[in-house]
Formats: C-alpha cells, sequence, structure tokens
C-alpha cells in the first residue's frame, strides 16, 4: 500500500477510465486502420488511373492526421494519466514488467508519425511508387504499435506462465495474444472502412456518384467484420474459464454488451459486403454517422467486455482489481489489514482511531476502486436498506455472491471495521430501524 | 520473480530518462519558434511570411513534443513511480487537465492556420486561436512544473508548493527553451520570412534565453555531485555561448551564427536535464536511491527494443533523405 487514493468524486474510477479508453482506443485502431488503406488504396488508385480515388485519399489522410495524430497521441498519454491517478501498483507493474515493450512501442509511434507527416505534406511532391512506400511505413509502424500493445493489453486477462517465470516474453505472447491481434486488426480496418464513408460525404469536391465510387472501395475494409464471431469463439477458447461464464450469463450486463458488440459488428460486416460491394449502394451521411455510431457503441461495449471478464482481478490471478495481490490478501487474513506500513494523508494512525475511521480507510482501499460512496456504482445506495448482519455477512462472503468481487482481506475484527463503517453511511431512516444499530463508534 | 525489481540497470533508466528529456526540450523549441514567427506574421505584414512551412513546423513540433514526451514519463514512472503517482494524486484533477490543455492548444494552433486561409491574411480569430495555443502551453507548463516540484518530496501526496516556487522553475525553463527555439528559427527562418531577415528576433532570444540559464545556473541549488556540478557547468557554457551567438547574430547571420546557436542549444537543454536529474536523486536521496532497487534485467527484451531503435533511425533518415530531395526539386 505504497500510494495514497485518488478519490474522482460520484463520476467514479471506472467512468473516468472508460471515458478516456473508449476515445483512445477508437482513434488508436481508426489510425491503424485507415494506415493500412490509405497506401492500399492509393496504389490501387494509381494501378487503374483513378483521380477521383486519388484525390480523395489526400483529404482522408488530412482527416487522419488531425485526428490521430494528436487527439489519439494525447488521449494515449490521457491513460497513462488517469490509470496512474486510480490504480497506481497496477501501472507500476505493467511498467516494470513492459517497460522495454513500451519503449519498442514508442519507436513505431514515432515511425507512424514522422512518416504519416511526409506521406500528408509531400502528396504531390514525391514520385508515386516512393510515395506509396511510405504509405506503407506508416502503415507498418501502426500496425507495429498495436502488436506491442495488444500483449500488454492481454496480459492482464491472461497473464499465462508469466505467474510461475515472471519472463517479459511469457507474460507478452499470452494466450489471448493471437485472437485478440486478430480481433483487434478487423476493428481496426472496419473502423477505416467507415470514416471513408464520413470523410467521403463531408467532401464538397465530389458529386453524388464519385461519393458513391469512393465509399464502395473503402467498404471492403468493413467486411472482416464478419469474421468476429469465430474469431470471439477463439479469443474466448484461451480465456480463464470464468471469464467466458461472465460473457455467457454469469453477469447480466457483461452477456448484453457482448452480445451487442458481436451482433453490430457482424450484422455490418455482412451489409458492407451484400449492400456496399455487391450492389454498390450508396451510403449518406446520416448513415454513415450512424453505422459509426453504432460502431463507436459497439467497441465500447467490447472494451468494457474485456476489461469486465478479468474481474475480479486486473492481472488474472495475480492482482485483485483493487490493487491488492493475492498474497497481500493472504497475509492480510492472517495478520490484520493493518499490518502492513501504508501511505495515507491525514496523520491516520490505525491504534489510536475508532473503529468507523479505521473502515473508512480500510473501505477507501478494498472497495473504493470500483465503488464511489454516492454516484456511479454507489455503495449507499446499495447497502441503505440492509441490517448489520447482512452488511457483515454479504462482505465475508463477498466473492462467492458475487464471482466478479475480488475477497475481503483481514481479520474478524478488520471486518467488523468495515461494517461499522458501511453502516454508518446508511440513512436515519434505517439505522434508526436496525436495533442492533451500528457498532460503537469505538476503538 | 521479482515484480518489484528494475528490468534493467538503474544507470541506463536514469541515462534514457536525461537523454529523452532533452529531445523532448528540443522538440518544445521547434514549436516555440514556430508560434512565435506566428505571432509575427498575424501582427505585421502577412506578406512577408511564409505561412505554410511556419504552419507545418508548429503542427509537427507539436506533434514531436507530444511524442517526445512519451519517454520521458515512462522511464520517470519506472524509477520514480511512488513520488511521480504520489505527485500526482495529490493534484487530481488538475493534473489530468493537462489531456484537455493539448487538445486545445493543438486545435487551436490548427484553427489559427484555419483562419489565415479564410481570410487570407491576419485575423482577430487567427490571433485568438494563437494566444489560446500559447495559454494551454503555459497550464500545461504550469501544471508540469508543480507536479515535479511535488515529486520531490519523500511525501508528495501531502506537500505543498508555492506559486513562486513553480514561477522560479518556469523561468529556468523559459531560458533554455528560449535559447532552444532561436535556434531554431536560425536554422529554419530562411524559409520562414520571405522579406525581414527573421535572426534579429532569434539573436534576441538568444541573448535573453542565456542571460536567464545563466541566472538558473547561479543561483540553483541544484548543482550537487559530480554530475550536477558537470550539468552546472554545461549549462554556464550554453548560457555563454548562447549571449555570445546573440551579440554575433546582431551583426553577423552566417553559418557561426547557426553553429553556435545549435550548440548552445544542446549545452543548455543538456546542463538543464544533468541538473534536474542530479537534483532529484538529492532530494528524495534520504528515502529513496535507485541504485539500490533490485534488478532483474530483460536483457532479450531491451535488445528488442535497441534493434527497434536502430531500424527506426535507419527508416527515420530514409525519410528525412526524400524530404530534403523533394525540397531541392520544388526550389529548382
Amino acid at each position: 500500500m505504497d500510494y495514497p487514493i485518488f478519490d474522482p468524486g460520484p463520476i467514479g474510477p471506472s467512468t473516468l477510465i472508460a471515458v478516456i479508453a473508449i476515445l483512445h482506443v477508437v482513434i488508436a485502431q481508426f489510425a491503424v486502420g485507415a494506415g493500412i488503406a490509405t497506401p492500399w488504396l492509393e496504389a490501387r488508385a494509381h494501378r487503374r488511373g483513378d483521380r477521383v480515388l486519388a484525390g480523395f485519399l489526400l483529404r482522408y489522410a488530412r482527416f487522419l492526421i488531425l485526428l490521430s495524430f494528436v487527439a489519439g497521441a494525447v488521449t494515449g498519454v490521457g491513460i497513462w494519466f488517469v490509470i496512474g491517478l486510480i490504480a497506481p501498483e497496477t501501472t507500476a507493474l505493467l511498467l516494470r514488467q513492459f517497460v522495454w515493450g513500451w519503449a519498442t512501442e514508442w519507436v513505431f509511434f514515432l515511425v507512424e508519425i514522422i512518416s504519416g507527416y511526409v506521406y500528408y505534406f509531400y502528396w504531390d511532391r514525391l514520385p508515386t511508387r516512393t510515395h506509396i512506400k511510405i504509405g506503407w511505413v506508416y502503415a507498418v509502424a501502426a500496425w507495429g504499435s498495436l502488436f506491442i500493445i495488444n500483449g500488454i493489453l492481454t496480459f492482464m486477462l491472461t497473464p499465462g506462465d508469466w505467474l510461475t517465470t515472471g519472463s517479459f516474453w511469457d507474460g507478452w505472447l499470452n494466450p489471448t495474444f493471437w485472437p485478440s491481434l486478430v480481433l483487434r486488426t478487423i476493428s481496426s480496418l472496419a473502423l477505416a472502412g467507415l470514416f471513408v464513408a464520413i470523410v467521403a460525404n463531408i467532401d464538397r469536391t465530389l458529386d453524388r456518384e464519385q461519393k458513391r465510387h469512393v465509399i464502395n472501395e473503402g467498404s471492403i475494409f468493413l467486411v472482416p467484420l464478419a469474421l468476429m464471431i469465430p474469431v470471439s469463439v477463439w479469443f474466448f477458447a484461451q480465456s480463464p474459464h470464468q471469464a467466458g461464464g461472465l460473457v455467457m450469463g454469469g453477469a447480466v450486463a457483461m452477456s448484453l454488451f457482448f452480445a451487442f458488440g458481436i451482433a453490430a459488428s457482424t450484422l455490418i460486416g455482412l451489409y458492407a459486403y451484400f449492400g456496399l460491394i455487391r450492389n454498390k449502394r450508396y451510403v449518406s451521411l446520416e448513415t454513415a454517422l450512424l453505422l459509426a455510431g453504432i460502431a463507436l457503441v459497439a467497441t465500447g461495449a467490447m472494451e468494457y467486455v474485456r476489461e469486465g471478464i478479468r474481474k475480479p482481478y486486473v492481472v488474472y490471478d495475480y492482482l485483485y482489481a483493487n490493487g491488492l495481490t493475492r498474497a497481500q490478501l493472504e497475509r492480510f487474513d492472517r495478520e490484520g489489514f493493518f499490518s502492513e506500513p501504508m501511505v495515507a494523508a491525514d496523520g491516520f494512525e490505525p491504534s489510536t482511531a475508532t473503529s468507523i475511521e479505521r473502515g473508512r480507510v480500510i473501505y477507501k482501499i478494498q472497495c473504493q476502486r470500483c465503488h464511489a460512496v454516492d454516484g456511479y456504482n454507489a455503495i449507499r445506495p446499495l447497502i441503505d436498506p440492509w441490517t448489520i448482519e447482512m452488511i457483515r455477512d454479504n462482505t465475508r462472503q463477498l466473492h462467492r455472491l458475487k464471482p466478479f468481487m475480488p475477497p475481503f482481506g483481514g481479520t474478524d475484527s478488520d471486518l467488523e471495521d468495515l461494517v461499522s463503517y458501511l453502516a454508518s453511511l446508511r440513512s436515519e431512516q434505517w439505522r434508526q430501524l436496525d436495533r442492533t444499530g451500528p457498532a460503537e463508534d469505538s476503538q | 520473480m521479482n515484480p518489484n525489481a528494475l528490468p534493467a540497470p538503474p544507470a541506463l533508466f536514469v541515462t534514457l530518462l536525461g537523454a529523452t528529456f532533452v529531445l523532448h526540450l528540443a522538440a518544445l523549441g521547434l514549436l516555440v519558434a514556430a508560434i512565435w514567427t506566428r505571432f509575427g506574421a498575424e501582427w505585421s505584414e502577412a506578406g512577408s511570411y511564409a505561412i505554410e512551412p511556419i504552419h507545418r513546423a508548429g503542427i509537427v513540433g507539436f506533434s514531436m513534443v507530444i511524442t517526445l514526451g512519451v519517454p520521458p514519463l515512462l522511464f520517470v514512472q519506472v524509477l520514480y513511480g511512488k513520488y511521480f503517482y504520489g505527485s500526482s494524486i495529490g493534484i487530481g484533477y488538475p493534473w489530468l487537465a493537462i489531456v484537455g490543455y493539448l487538445m486545445i492548444g493543438f486545435y487551436s494552433l490548427y484553427l489559427s492556420r484555419w483562419c489565415w486561409d479564410r481570410h487570407n491574411g491576419p485575423s482577430a480569430g487567427g490571433k485568438l486561436f494563437l494566444i489560446l495555443t500559447v495559454a494551454s502551453m503555459i497550464l500545461i507548463g504550469w501544471t508540469y512544473s508543480w507536479n515535479h516540484l511535488r515529486s520531490l518530496s519523500t511525501t508528495p501526496w501531502e506537500c505543498s508548493v508555492t506559486a513562486v516556487q513553480v514561477m522560479s522553475r518556469l523561468t529556468g525553463y523559459l531560458g533554455a527553451i528560449l535559447t532552444a527555439s532561436a535556434a531554431c528559427r536560425v536554422w529554419f527562418g530562411r524559409r520562414w520570412h520571405t522579406a525581414v531577415p527573421i535572426q534579429t528576433g532569434a539573436a534576441i532570444a538568444l541573448i535573453a534565453g542565456g542571460v536567464l540559464a545563466l541566472y538558473w545556473a547561479m543561483t540553483s541549488a541544484h548543482a550537487t555531485g559530480s554530475w550536477g556540478w558537470a550539468g552546472r557547468l554545461l549549462l554556464l557554457a550554453g548560457a555563454l555561448v548562447s549571449i555570445g551567438a546573440g551579440v554575433i547574430g546582431l551583426v553577423n547571420r552566417g553559418i557561426l551564427l547557426r553553429l553556435l546557436a545549435l550548440l548552445s542549444g544542446f549545452a543548455v537543454l543538456s546542463g538543464m536535464s544533468l541538473q534536474r536529474e542530479s537534483y532529484r536523486l538529492l532530494a528524495i536521496g534520504i528515502e529513496y536511491d535507485p541504485a539500490l532497487r533490485p534488478v532483474d534485467p530483460q536483457w532479450s527484451p531491451l535488445a528488442m527494443f535497441l534493434l527497434a531503435a536502430v531500424i527506426g533511425i535507419g527508416v527515420l533518415a530514409w525519410l528525412l533523405r526524400l524530404v530534403r530531395q523533394a525540397q531541392s526539386q520544388s526550389t529548382l
């Protein structure tokens, strides 16, 4: 317990992370997909002498730069900022284990940015073949950064042999590395295809027929979405059994999000093939935005599932979602929660604090990472009508009643402290009804 | 397995932290030079400025500041995680606000160019967006310095830092950035300005930056230990060269000015970075010494990074060669 606790207020830590993470994932994956789509389409336009498509690609590249080179990079750094505030021990663990992976990803990112600028700013000033080559340099660098970061993200769900060896390679090339890489590549290409439809529609230099031509050319990148179901099956076959159980009905919200993500992706993929490629349909701006909106929600839903199925862990079988390791919780059970020195502001001293004060500290460290007192996923409305016995029994059996919750770590005395604090959060009406009342506010 | 062990010798991380911080500041120098020149274009006659290359330098500079800011952020977390996170958590939301400031700064810069194109020259909107860019950069600098100063305490979560301390820190950086931006203006200025020689402003900036860096080197308590002294000497030398280059620049605008400006920029940024790291070690050394951390080296992942870096540098060199060829062809 080396770090103080950041209290983000009613918005809740998960919401804060989710907002920035989803935004970043969409922009970063678009950058990867567009990186592959642009030189591929440019080469195709060059081969066919297609000036309409070639002209469009310059404006598409400008959109890519404006969106991804700053918003993508800033939200990427933003994720570090947020997780550093909310889950510093997890961030520190990941950075120590994968610092060379991140450093390698940064090299890819640097090459991506510079080649992207050269590609855009020197559009008509370099021979076409050289220009296409630069586009492919960008594509390789962008996909390379996805390749690296994918291993770090999947490590959290399936750390694999790392748990025993501690090896970088065992952690990085973990069991879900390849299916996740395929899923993210498919998603990246699809975003590139969707943004072709949006940019073509806002491009005032194109007439309707030209727009339809460009959109049909870009729609090829949406087709791989139809593979989402088999690749997801592959992904879950490699995931821990409990994680698969959560999306198959173990947690209702997660099952619904997963079903939406998969269904939406597959349907967009089928529409792209039958509607756009075979029947050469036109997609209006409104429809393109609607499809992009669905893709955004589907991406958010899948990211929610990815984060959710790890629960109760943040690094599976090693680090719980509240930032405490399995070994720490076992030690708390034996030696007490306050046996470990902790960093805490306001000079808290467990031996002189009241039971409620100690409970508040236990709450901050073991619960607050997911539950604000009021606001998002709030604890107060959850326990308000509970009696003290219900609070005690639920807290003691937490991980058995709800498999996605970490177990409580501490002695019976620590449990009583937490129960006292939680009971004190209830409204006066419920406290009065509780004959036994909250534990005495004593040491 | 020791998950707390460092994946390479601490000296390597300290070196990488210092070196990449210099690159980050150098990119900041390019960005400041471009913004400063854009201000000139907005507030004086439009015709003498070549807006396209200035704008391009600003946009690329902003991206580079962000991209080159990632490695120091990575290495500082690996080496000084407890202090960095403790300080960030103590600040809370204002620390997160940097993400917003960066967005506002970049897109305002882009919109200032959009205004220029729309009005075919200076406009109130262009000026406003440029001011917004500068304001966001000041806020970013302020918040970073605030966090950095707090992280120099052994209890950063409850440490308080005064505005005067932050201001003083920023003044030191301003000296370094002025020198670096003047060097960028000297090197790229001929592409940015088609009539009045841009070097006059650069020469004045070299003198001002040198004086600020000199003041910083003379008065700061950062110079302790052999690395601290090395940093101080480098900073002093850089400051003196910067002042000298500025004086020369007022009368002579040849290759000597460009070389001296480059030298002073490099020396001031490196000296500042060395002092920064040596002072950090001194400030939290009572409680924490990275050299005493357990080390469990990851040699093969390190080799992967080095291989990627070598290939990356090769690719960047190829891209730069193409750019130079394209520029020389377009000049013809």
